[in-house]
């Protein structure tokens, strides 16, 4: 798998209120590309602090919960991923395109968009950015922005995804509401301008395969509940059976996992067969080292 | 000649099938007030109408009902306000073995029959009301009628003819000296026809004394009459009684239930639905677990081998219940992996003392209680922190065996306190007891064993169980039947992590014959892991941890890190133990004493000793299920003793105030350790 699902993983588990001793922890030795998007991120967080003008020490305790990871290229998508899924639960489904995560964009006219995660294609950073940035924004012009992601996508992917006018608009309507509604109580710490700045931020090279399982298993932890309460419930029993490599023990844990994701997540069988029992496996780890 | 007989036979068979018409228990008449007679009528035509026929046919005679002042109830105008009250003593019927016709029962009873169910006195337990009691009464006292009869089956009768010595005296029967004899022996030569079978002894759990039986259990906290303790003959009646006039028995106690079924060929309410609540709540983790035997895969015997101590020198048994977890739809092996649901079943001495005493656990003094415990606690409890191993031995129950031995286990958990010693009533003879309870019918009700391995082999000998499941050791440890201790895991980590020493071995005197004895000679013998782990130095953990975050993130040092944490949990767990010795001899001091501190001990003494839930719903057996005020009050005593443990834990630590320092150093060394080995898994998993 390549090195960056490492970095997508760590930056998902960021957001999830992950201890920043992990974190740091992890981002050491990691590759090149992370350590100049970290530098990268320095550099616009002292910006940031300068344009916020609000108390530095209030704004690093915001940055290092919620962003100081996500600012990570690796993390965004899943980050979006995410807010979509907070306002329109995804279904996924497994195509010969890869892992489609499909989001009702209308309960009226059942119209509906589609993520692909593609498991064999990497996504250009600009795919990212550009997402991102007018995701964020929601203020550029529809059919400019259509053009140049449709454009892009048939670059990166081999069989880029079926995007309409209509699915692109949608897309991006959602994500817009998505954002505007999972940022609302950071807008008020950090205001607006500094939120955009914060946003745009992006990385390189991001493997469309680790970052949409990691996405997805971010997804996962967030939307279903019952994982939580597997690690609050069996903490200790969790962490002997990896410690003594009980591997029938970890068999059963995964099958529990599975089965909440199934049980939770419209589509989750699909996303089952995506996730192999080493990503699981791995994890289950993260779990364990929050 | 032949004609004559037989119409006079059929003449005879026809004139008592007419005076059963009317039913087995017919009304002496004039032991009735005649401004009463017409309800009294009715109440016993309502009691002819509940007795099973299997019971009516064996009468030849119908059986007079007497109400018939008695001495004892003297002062007794009335039935009391409130039967519950178990202090007012009172005699209510009685039958007599030299005159089967006649039930005699008190007057006081007439009131309550005329004025209807509806109308009689209601109190909240047993029947709920004395119309009731008065048809469970009655009741009662037929089934004492009935069980003096002694009917045996035809099996029975086959039974004896196969278990007779052939050299025996035709006069004076001889049983042969085999298990199985000796039982069809007992039951030939008991008089009483349900009482008197093993498999009723057997299903009630009962004790064979020296010249009589006597109940194990001594918790009277959920049964519907404490009278069913009397003896046996009052427990077979009680039931009965139950039985025959609770729709919810059933479900209360489904093993009983199911043996006067069978026996009785009845089915005392046709069409009526209970569900057995098959939730029970872990005593070692405080979550529930729906031990429903339809999501049951498998019920293993399970045996934890010979421990060091005195008391764990035999071994210890338990039954482990694979039970699946709740997402499974399918009941299969693959439930086998869900170790987490998985529930164990512990005899143990339930110890109210802050330290065991030997001698209680010895001779008595001791509840013998039933603990439902998670299985990785056990696994843990007994692989790593008294190094010993576990035998889980799958039990080949049928279907309807497995929910007979669920359904038993479910009673014994509500209703069971036994009196736990050593040598005559632990862990081996109660779990035993438990199967035969469970299937009183089987081959296996004719033993009785003491120790955890032969419970082991009566299990195998009665073809419950193979051999062959542990012929195979290393499928044995694949298909989870065989868990062995962490000696060789603890060995290992030491091993890799700091190699063999010096400090591993301890000098011995080498055997020389006494020619030689001037030649003080020593061999190197290595030391038991325990005893290496006991004295390790705690900062070479701390050095090794240091060590290992400096070294290249790769699968080695993942490998190394987790051995540490192996290592680092094991001496915790061994120094924790240290300490709670200890501590426990510092609480079992003060325990008396008048102080704060004394004073809390006792009350966490108090509160630990009873802190199973308790349904408030003022029945008996099985509760129908366990409301949100029961389970409340459950969570709210648990709150209370967690915060009066919070405040003993501030009180040890005062006193031991270095030895706590240091587990809370060695576990936050543990927590460092185990989450850098993960962070590094995750890392190598990444980079592969």
């Amino acid at each position: 798998m390549n090195k960056l699902t490492k970095a997508a993983l760590i930056g998902l588990l960021a957001l999830n209120t992950m201890s920043a001793d992990l974190r740091d922890a992890s981002l050491k030795g990691t590759s090149d590309t992370v350590n100049f998007t970290l530098d990268k991120a320095n550099s616009s967080f002292k910006a940031t602090v300068d344009a916020a003008e609000v108390s530095a020490e209030k704004l690093k305790a915001f940055f290092s919960k919620n962003f100081a990871s996500s600012i990570e290229a690796s993390g965004k998508i899943g980050e979006m991923v995410v807010k979509v899924s907070e306002i329109s639960e995804p279904v996924i489904e497994l195509t010969q395109d890869g892992l489609v995560m499909s989001f009702e964009a209308s309960k009226s006219t059942a119209e509906k968009l589609y993520i692909v995660l593609e498991p064999s294609s990497d996504v250009s950073s600009e795919v990212l950015g550009e997402l991102l940035k007018h995701a964020s924004k929601g203020s550029e012009s529809t059919s400019d922005l259509i053009s140049e992601i449709v454009d892009i996508l048939s670059k990166t992917f081999e069989k880029p995804l079926e995007l309409t006018e209509m699915t692109v608009e949608k897309l991006l309507e959602v994500i817009t509401k998505g954002s505007e509604a999972s940022t609302e109580v950071t807008e008020s710490i950090l205001g607006e301008e500094n939120l955009d700045n914060a946003f745009e931020l992006t990385g390189k090279g991001i493997s469309v395969t680790s970052q949409g399982i990691s996405a997805a298993l971010y997804f996962v932890t967030k939307t279903v509940s019952g994982i939580s309460r597997i690690f609050d419930v069996y903490r200790e029993e969790v962490e002997q059976a990896v410690e003594r490599q009980d591997e029938d023990m970890l068999a059963g844990i995964r099958d529990m996992i599975r089965a909440e994701i199934e049980k939770e997540v419209k589509g989750g069988e699909t996303l089952n067969k995506v996730i192999s029992d080493d990503a699981l496996n791995v994890y289950i780890e993260t779990q364990l080292a929050m | 000649m032949n004609k004559v007989i037989s119409r006079s036979l059929l003449i005879l068979v026809l004139l008592s099938a007419t005076s059963f018409a009317k039913g087995l228990v017919k009304l002496d008449q004039k032991s009735v007030p005649q401004n009463s007679l017409a309800e009294v009528q009715s109440f016993v035509d309502e009691v002819n109408e509940l007795i099973p026929t299997e019971i009516t046919s064996r009468f030849k005679y119908q059986v007079k009902l007497v109400f018939k002042k008695y001495k004892d109830n003297k002062g007794f105008s009335e039935l009391p306000d409130n039967r519950c009250n178990s202090n007012v003593k009172l005699k209510y019927a009685h039958v007599s073995a030299f005159n089967k016709k006649k039930i005699y029962i008190t007057p006081l009873f007439i009131n309550e029959i005329v004025k209807g169910e509806s109308g009689s006195k209601q109190f909240p337990c047993g029947h709920k009301n004395y119309y009731k009691k008065a048809i469970a009464t009655v009741l009662h006292e037929v089934g004492h009628l009935y069980d003096f009869k002694r009917i045996r089956s035809k099996q029975h009768d086959k039974n004896v003819k196969n278990c007779l010595d052939r050299n025996g005296d035709s006069h004076n029967k001889s049983f042969r000296n085999t298990p199985k004899c000796r039982r069809v022996e007992r039951e030939d030569r008991n008089k009483k026809t349900i009482s008197g079978l093993q498999s009723f002894y057997k299903l009630s759990n009962w004790d064979r004394g020296f010249f009589t039986k006597s109940a194990k259990n001594l918790s009277r906290k959920r049964t519907p009459d404490a009278y069913e303790y009397k003896n046996l003959e009052e427990h077979y009646a009680v039931n009965l009684e139950y039985f025959l006039l609770d729709p919810e028995y059933k479900c209360r106690r489904p093993s009983y239930y199911k043996y006067y079924n069978k026996k009785f060929n009845h089915v005392p309410f046709p069409g009526h639905e209970c569900k057995i609540y098959t939730e029970v709540i872990l005593d070692d983790k405080n979550v529930i677990r729906d031990i429903n035997p339809e999501r049951v895969y498998r019920v293993d015997y399970l045996l934890a081998s010979k421990g060091a101590g005195l008391m764990s020198g035999f071994g210890h048994s338990m039954y482990r219940i694979v039970l699946c977890a709740p997402h499974r739809k399918v009941v299969d092996e693959k439930c086998l992996r869900d170790k987490l649901h998985h529930v164990v079943l512990s005899y143990r001495a339930n110890v109210t003392d802050i330290k065991i005493d030997s001698i209680k656990g010895l001779l008595g003094g001791y509840d013998s209680v039933l603990f439902m415990l998670s299985f990785p606690n056990v696994i843990e409890e007994y692989n790593l922190g008294e190094l010993r191993d576990l035998i889980s031995q799958p039990i080949d129950f049928t279907v309807e065996q497995k929910k007979d031995f669920i359904h038993k286990v479910l009673e014994v958990y509500w209703e069971y306190e036994g009196d736990y010693k050593f040598i005559t009533n632990n862990c081996a003879s109660e779990s035993h007891d438990l199967l035969q309870s469970a299937l009183n019918e089987h081959e296996i009700i004719n033993n009785s064993v003491l120790k955890p391995y032969s419970v082991y082999d009566e299990i195998v000998e009665n073809k419950l169980s193979k051999e062959s499941y542990f012929k195979d050791m290393k499928e044995a440890v694949a298909k989870g039947r065989f868990f062995s201790s962490d000696k060789e895991r603890l060995r290992q980590a030491k091993l890799n992590l700091f190699g063999e020493e010096e400090s591993d071995y301890k000098k011995v005197r080498k055997n020389f014959g006494p020619q030689k004895r001037r030649l003080r000679r020593f061999k190197k013998k290595l030391r038991d892991i325990k005893e290496i782990y006991e004295n390790f130095d705690v900062s070479r953990l701390s050095n090794k941890f240091d060590e290992l975050q400096d070294a290249q993130r790769n699968l080695e040092t993942k490998r190394n890190m987790n051995d540490l944490a192996i290592m680092t949990r094991a001496i915790l767990q061994i120094r924790q133990f240290k300490i709670d010795e200890e501590v426990g001899s510092y609480l079992e001091e003060n325990i008396e004493s008048e102080s704060e501190i004394g004073l809390r001990i006792k009350k966490w003494n108090d509160m630990r000793a009873s802190s199973r839930v308790k349904p408030f719903d003022g029945g008996y057996g099985i509760p129908a299920t366990l409301t949100n005020n029961d389970l409340d009050k459950h969570n709210s005593h648990f709150e209370v003793l967690k915060d009066i443990e919070l405040e003993l834990i501030t009180d040890v630590k005062s006193k031991f105030r270095n030895d706590v320092d240091d587990l809370l150093e060695l576990n936050n060394l543990l927590k460092e350790i185990r989450k850098q080995a993960r962070i590094i898994s995750i890392d190598t998993y990444f980079t592969k």
